[in-house]
């Protein structure tokens, strides 16, 4: 037998590695959490106040944050189940999504490229607030239109945070949350029920202050982005639809 | 005429806030960085993120990193220490999914296929890895597949350097043992 430790260089070179991905973009487009503006501030700890004013019995999915985030494999995002809308909660607008604008205009105010879904192509109109955008499209066969949003389906996308909470769902009594896979990665789909969003902002300082109802909704994370997709198209249409959101 | 431009230069002008810089640094260290989160991790998307934040958390902390040292060995023990969190997390996972057992029997990469090598010889070698215990796994994937110094190898398996020696001596017998078993 030839010397092992040769077999193992000569094995090296036939090493079948995963394709390297392109982190530069991503890790460059992460910012260090900047202090909240003070009256922003206030409204961030209104609103995780609020939050902590939830009944403990009422949760349904382990209560400490961190194995939250790993129940569902998902950095940015927490999903708590609380026993009803809390106070200020509303109906979700188009106008809730910022302005309209073109897509080129929406990525330069967010500071991203926008992923695009293959299979459903350009959206019919892009919204833009903050460092988020909307790509909404019309209603069609298989994606009926969204409760209160002339749409029929919303794909909303947003930086990745590290360090803070990025998109908080609360689900209340009856909605159903599941654990998907969407190109080898955890996602989550909320549906069967109410539940509501709000914001946090890497450097916390955009907040909702209203958390906002929305339809049935996946939810998973690619290339430094929150992707929340919402529709009421099947379940089966919207994964085979997020799995053509590639960069 | 080339100029090399070295790590050292590329730290300095990062700390100044040289985003470019960062980003070059980036892009020459990410393939090493990403395959030893996938020797720990086994997961192509679990190592990507291990990759992606280990960059990410060694930029906040450039003001710690010690001028002179090489950087290399410093970003992998960031980027073993991600990736030893998420191969936990995606333990408790399965776990929490009813399905403990495939958790143990989870066998990390980055072992190549052995369908697509063409000699009996490798496959052997390869099959007899993979049957080993996961610590001589990673320091043989490490030290050969993946041709780490036994610095880099102590960075990422966060021990000495006389440990890895040592550690890579007895999984080197193992292996012997494995592959003079399977010819048996």
């Amino acid at each position: 037998m030839p010397d092992l430790e040769a077999r193992l260089h000569a094995l090296a070179a036939d090493a079948v590695w995963p394709p390297t991905p392109d982190l530069q973009a991503a890790v460059l487009a992460h910012r260090a959490p900047a202090p909240a503006p003070r009256r922003m501030r206030r409204v961030l700890v209104a609103a995780l106040a609020a939050l902590l004013l939830i009944p403990a019995g009422a949760v349904a999915f382990p209560s400490a944050r961190d194995d939250v985030l790993e129940w569902l494999g998902l950095r940015h995002v927490t999903v708590k189940r609380v026993p009803a809308p809390p106070p200020g909660t509303r109906q979700e607008l188009e106008d809730d999504l910022g302005d309209v604008m073109s897509l080129a205009a929406a990525e330069k105010q967010a500071g991203f490229k926008a992923l695009l879904p293959r299979a459903l192509g350009p959206p019919d109109r892009v919204r833009t607030v903050a460092q988020r955008i909307s790509l909404i499209y019309a209603p069609r066969p298989g994606l009926p239109k969204l409760k209160a949003v002339g749409a029929g389906l919303i794909l909303t996308e947003t930086r990745g945070g590290i360090e803070t909470a990025y998109l908080q769902k609360l689900v209340f009594g009856g909605t159903d949350v599941k654990r998907v896979e969407i190109g080898g990665r955890p996602g989550a789909f909320i549906s069967g029920g109410q539940h509501a969003y709000l914001y946090v902002a890497p450097g916390g300082d955009v907040v909702e202050d209203h958390p906002l109802l929305a339809g049935p909704t996946l939810i998973w994370e690619r290339s430094g982005r929150v992707l929340r997709l919402e529709s009421n198209g099947e379940r089966r249409k919207l994964l085979q639809i997020a799995r053509s959101t590639v960069p | 005429m080339t100029v090399e431009v070295t790590d050292a230069d590329l730290i300095a002008r990062a700390r100044a806030g040289d985003d470019r810089a960062y980003g070059m640094l980036v892009a020459r260290h990410q393939t090493v960085a990403f395959r030893t989160a996938y020797v720990i991790t086994g997961q192509a998307a679990d190592a990507e993120d291990a990759a992606q934040e280990a960059f990410i958390k060694a930029r906040a902390a450039m003001g710690r990193f010690r001028e002179g040292a090489p950087f290399r060995p410093w970003l992998l023990t960031i980027v073993a220490n991600e990736a030893r969190n998420r191969r936990r997390a995606a333990g408790r996972r399965l776990a929490l999914a009813g399905r403990a057992a495939a958790a143990e029997t989870r066998a990390p990469g980055p072992l190549p296929e052995a369908e697509a090598l063409a000699s009996d010889d490798r496959r052997d070698l390869v099959a007899a890895i993979a049957r080993l215990a996961p610590d001589h796994r990673e320091v043989i994937a490490l030290r050969f597949l993946l041709d780490l110094s036994e610095a880099e190898c102590a960075a990422a398996l966060h021990c000495r350097p006389g440990t890895v020696k040592s550690r890579l001596s007895r999984a080197l017998a193992k292996l012997r043992v494995e592959l003079e078993g399977a010819h048996a």
